[in-house]
């Protein structure tokens, strides 16, 4: 990949996250923070993808990324972690191969069609390990702190 | 005045009904409602949330048990609502303010302006045409790609789709989205016609429901994580499909 096909890759994670959130009616700062994460996670899951075999661990560490940068975000901009958490995945969301998958479905090329899906369905069990195993962590971070930390009041 | 706990709970059922609306996962609606509800001090809680249903019992003493149940509608996502829905849980759990107060900045944030359809339009072309640069479009299909989502934003604002099945709704929308990608791009505008149609695909396919079906699945909520994953899948398939049929019945003439 060259570098002016990074700079334009990375731009448009930046607008098409940016797009996102104005839909989910995020309004502000938190709008460009949550370009910045779809930008950064996209970012990151290039450079695992680089170094990595499976598509599947690839995205894996990618989300866990984009949610690491969720949750430290909600955190800082005090807000509830999905409202960047989607954005941040969002990028990564199989969308071209799910559209290849049917076409080829419908078209009859029943190979492609199960090549597309499996690599659709690896793309996503990535991505949904990777936020999950990020949301349990800052679950069980939150349940620890409530329990051992006396109420500030 | 002695509390009601009835209106208690009502107001309470109200902010856990406007939360889920608003697109925040299952663990997060009972949470705040249990936390709610124990800061008045009643005994016991049971609230049990999936994606159609809300169930609350409230053990105030020996006599007095109190249930209310809600039947949830729809999602429409909007993080400003959420947000402040979550303040306003936080605060009840600190300051137990009487239901009356409850109520009143429950109805605050109802009346919040939901995002204006100027800034759907505007959210909806800078996602098709993100996108559709992401995967390898030029600025020519990102013109394309914007004029597609106004025309998919104003589908999904007509009054027509809540009378009609919302997947079938969702294929039609994709379906003409597709014609429309395809007369454009046989007009001249564009060069890569997968890149326009995915930059859509994007915009439409539902994220985070996904998103949330998954968090809800693997964090114990297994009855809507999977229903909402049923949704969201079928909502996916249903858009791809509608894009991908269009192409194959009249595209083949053009496309490579």
């Amino acid at each position: 990949m060259t570098g002016m096909e990074l700079f334009w890759q990375l731009a448009s994670a930046f607008l098409g996250s940016f797009g996102f959130a104005i839909l989910f009616h995020v309004r502000g700062l938190k709008l460009f923070v949550a370009g910045l994460g779809g930008m950064a996670t996209w970012g990151f899951y290039l450079l695992m993808h680089a170094h990595m075999e499976s598509l599947l661990v690839a995205n894996l560490f990618a989300a866990l990324f984009g949610g690491l940068f969720a949750e430290i975000m909600a955190r800082l901009l005090r807000a509830p972690a999905t409202v960047f958490a989607a954005p941040a995945v969002i990028t990564m969301v199989p969308g071209g191969s799910l559209y290849y998958t049917l076409y080829n479905a419908i078209a009859g090329n029943a190979e492609a069609a199960s090549e597309y899906g499996q690599t659709t369905w690896d793309v996503a069990v990535g991505i949904a390990i990777g936020l999950a195993a990020v949301t349990s962590v800052f679950h069980l971070l939150t349940v620890l702190r409530r329990k051992y930390q006396p109420k500030p009041q | 005045m002695a509390l009601s706990y009835h209106r208690l709970l009502h107001a309470i059922l109200d902010i856990g009904e406007a939360m889920q609306n608003s697109g925040a996962e299952i663990s997060r609606v009972e949470d705040s409602i249990n936390r709610m509800c124990m800061a008045y001090g009643v005994r016991r809680v049971n609230s049990f949330t999936i994606t159609a249903n809300m169930l609350v019992s409230l053990e105030v003493d020996d006599d007095t048990v109190i249930t209310q149940t809600r039947r949830l509608h729809q999602v429409s996502t909007d993080m400003t609502r959420l947000d402040r829905l979550n303040d306003l849980s936080r605060y009840i759990c600190a300051h137990k303010p009487p239901v009356e107060e409850i109520q009143r900045r429950y109805a605050e944030i109802q009346n919040l302006p939901r995002l204006s359809k100027l800034m759907t339009y505007v959210g909806g072309v800078l996602t098709a045409a993100g996108f559709t640069v992401f995967f390898g479009g030029n600025l020519w299909d990102a013109l394309a790609a914007s004029l597609l989502a106004l025309l998919v934003e104003s589908m999904m604002l007509l009054p027509i789709r809540r009378q009609m099945n919302p997947l079938f709704y969702l294929f039609g929308t994709a379906f003409c989205t597709g014609l429309g990608a395809l007369i454009l791009y046989s007009m001249g505008l564009g060069n890569h016609l997968d890149a326009v149609l995915i930059g859509c695909i994007m915009l439409t396919i539902p994220g985070l429901a996904i998103t949330n079906a998954v968090r809800d699945l693997l964090s114990g909520d297994t009855f809507s994580g999977l229903s909402r994953l049923c949704e969201s899948l079928l909502q996916a398939g249903g858009i791809a499909c509608g894009f991908a049929l269009a192409i194959y019945l009249l595209g083949r003439g053009i496309y490579g």
